[in-house]
């Protein structure tokens, strides 16, 4: 079935059209989820939630752009709307305005579960800014108008979640690298 | 040389491309969530509905209600009307006057009467022949009025009578079903007390108790409350008698079961020379079974993928809310009071419609009503020519799904006339006489639809239907008209 009969289909609440929607579509946002959430239960729920609002609000979407796009703005969405509510970003606002928020490190090296791990692991309004600029280009406008918050906010949030997360994945392939030379003496 | 990047670029470039399953047991809630969110959405269309429903059955009776009301009033003014040009103006009018204050003493003393039936049932007889008393009492006046009207030859006053009449039987008729609803409630309370009586006959002070209780009641039911004390010492002889029988078949099921320990160990030894020959017709019949199970399962597979299906295609169907319904009918204009013939004309109209649900659809429309009709009073030939505009707000209501589907529709029409004429004869000039008639009225439709799919958005429609008319006319209250019709039409879902 084609993306324009599924859509159509799911517009009409057809269960197996939400259903190979699902299918279709649930590894891609999952990792989205995976990148946004501390853990991967909350990963779940988190897909889940956006899953019942993309099969609610599919009568708005206008076949205008990517449907992928709008299924992970969404995704992208709860889970801010999430941590908003829990009130979980408590993170000492600094509007320290950083020019230059490069941070250099060596070829990473870590598997793909450890580095998803250093993410997770990073406080959650400097995960939120991270991802949304780094890995879904959002700009700091953006940024600052999703999390409410000021655009030099979002800068130097991302700058220390760089250094933050330069820090842990340092610090992790060290001990990885310790635990390989161990197994192979 | 540095091979350093930035992390963030590092980042991405390595989570890029990824997909991770989530758990198998995500879609199940899902689908739970989803399927209750429906179930929800059903309810509230149904609620909506019934709601709508109510409101227009309150319109409906509100409106009729106010037009009842209002025929009242006019026919005792135009009593009045007709008295004054009598010669004796000044007496008639005092006794219409008289007559009106009576009926609403008369009225009221009804009403207290009725009240005191409540206190006992030995007063009722009383009190109904106190209200005969006061009607005839009340009939006193009426008399001499019809008198003095009989010389002056007008029969309007025979309606007052027929009136007062009418409330009269009313008011014996109520005294009658409150009576009969005293003596039902009396037996109600009889009946509990028997109930009460049967519980205190176990007790030590049963006899007293009863013999209160009965002081109350009727010669029959004294009777009953008798026959109900025999009853009881009975039942209670049967349970001591059951529990004895009990005892001795517990003691002859315990005789069994040793006969049975002993049998099964002389069983064992056959058992085993059986089982080594028994083995592969076991396995037989197994293999059988397990070729039957699969067989059941697919065909189970089978029927849950078509319902499935079914459904699908339903909610497809449900996707089309709105519809437009231009429709041409032919309508048979009828009384059941009066014979009208030559009575058959060509309407039409449109109606807008709004799926509150896939079987429930509410719809507004508005339709040119035109009734034409021949009637016969005093050997004096009559056409009448109505002209309405409809605005019927109907319930269309899916009761039978197939290639032709069936509705049944029912509503309301306000009917607001915009001309009214009669003639002589056919061709002859027409004089209006809408005064005659109602501005607007209402009237009460039932109908069924059938529908046949032509394409895919479009259906052919055809839809008998009858509709009730209130108060057609100012002057007569008791005009109780009807119109039926075929309607067809092709109806576009959108």
């Amino acid at each position: 079935m084609n993306l324009e009969r599924l859509i159509k289909d799911c517009k009409k609440n057809n269960l197996k059209a939400q259903s190979e929607l699902y299918n279709r579509y649930k590894d891609t946002l999952y990792f989205q989820c995976l990148k946004y959430c501390k853990t991967s239960a909350d990963a779940e729920d988190n897909l889940q939630d956006a899953f019942i609002t993309i099969f609610s609000d599919i009568k708005k979407y206008n076949n205008k752009g990517s449907f992928e796009g709008w299924m992970k703005r969404i995704t992208i969405n709860k889970a801010i709307d999430k941590y908003k509510k829990e009130s979980l970003i408590n993170i000492v606002i600094n509007d320290d305005i950083i020019k230059d928020h490069t941070v250099e490190i060596e070829p990473i090296t870590l598997p793909l579960n450890e580095l998803l791990n250093c993410i997770q692991n990073l406080p959650t309004r400097y995960r939120l800014v991270f991802n949304l600029y780094e890995l879904d280009n959002y700009s700091h406008q953006e940024i600052a108008n999703m999390l409410s918050i000021s655009i030099g906010t979002s800068k130097s949030n991302l700058h220390r979640a760089k250094l933050l997360l330069k820090d842990v994945i340092n610090k992790k392939s060290a001990s990885v690298n310790i635990n390989k030379k161990s197994y192979e003496h | 040389m540095n091979t350093k990047k930035d992390i963030g670029s590092q980042v991405k470039a390595h989570l890029e491309n990824h997909k991770v399953s989530p758990s198998n047991a995500l879609w199940s809630n899902l689908e739970k969530e989803l399927k209750a969110k429906k179930k929800k959405r059903r309810v509230f269309f149904f609620w909506l509905s019934f709601g709508m429903g109510a409101i227009a059955l309150l319109i409906f009776s509100l409106f009729h209600a106010n037009l009842e009301f209002g025929s009242e009033n006019k026919s005792y003014d135009a009593i009045v009307i007709d008295k004054k040009s009598d010669n004796e103006k000044s007496n008639n009018n005092n006794t219409t006057i008289i007559a009106n204050e009576k009926l609403d003493n008369n009225s009221s003393n009804n009403t207290e009467s009725m009240n005191t039936i409540d206190n006992s049932s030995s007063e009722n007889d009383e009190s109904k022949n106190n209200i005969d008393h006061k009607s005839f009492g009340n009939d006193k006046p009426l008399v001499e009025k019809t008198v003095t009207n009989k010389k002056t030859g007008h029969p309007n006053n025979i309606k007052e009578n027929t009136l007062y009449s009418k409330k009269h039987s009313n008011s014996h008729h109520q005294i009658k079903t409150n009576s009969t609803v005293i003596n039902q409630s009396k037996t109600s309370e009889n009946e509990i007390k028997q109930k009460r009586t049967v519980t205190h006959q176990n007790s030590s002070n049963s006899e007293n108790n009863s013999s209160k209780i009965i002081s109350f009641s009727n010669s029959k039911n004294e009777k009953e409350v008798e026959d109900s004390k025999i009853s009881t010492p009975k039942s209670s002889q049967k349970t001591e008698n059951s529990s004895e029988n009990n005892s001795k078949s517990i003691k002859e099921l315990d005789n069994d079961n040793s006969n049975l320990s002993s049998s099964n160990e002389n069983d064992k030894l056959s058992k085993k020379q059986l089982n080594s020959l028994t083995h592969s017709d076991e396995e037989k019949e197994n293999k059988l079974k397990k070729k039957e199970e699969v067989v059941k399962l697919k065909k189970e597979e089978k029927e849950k993928k078509e319902e499935k299906e079914e459904e699908e295609e339903e909610e497809e169907e449900f996707l089309n809310r709105w519809s437009v319904f231009p429709h041409a009918s032919l309508d048979f204009y009828g009384s059941f009071n009066k014979s009208f013939s030559k009575n058959t004309t060509l309407n039409y109209g449109i109606y807008l419609g709004y799926s509150l649900h896939e079987d429930i659809m509410v719809r507004i429309g508005v339709n040119q009503l035109k009734f034409n009709y021949q009637l016969i009073e005093n050997n004096v030939k009559q056409f009448q020519e109505l002209n309405y505009l409809e605005l019927p707000l109907e319930i269309k209501h899916n009761i039978i799904k197939k290639s032709i589907n069936t509705y049944a529709v029912y509503g309301i029409s306000y009917l607001f006339l915009d001309n009214a004429s009669i003639m002589t004869s056919e061709n002859e000039n027409r004089i209006s006489n809408k005064i005659d008639f109602e501005n607007t009225t209402i009237a009460l439709n039932i109908g069924l639809n059938f529908e046949k799919e032509l394409f895919k958005n479009l259906t052919f429609n055809v839809e008998p239907a009858f509709k009730y008319h209130f108060k057609t006319y100012k002057s007569k209250s008791n005009s109780s008209n009807f119109s039926t019709s075929i309607l067809m039409g092709i109806e576009y879902k959108f």
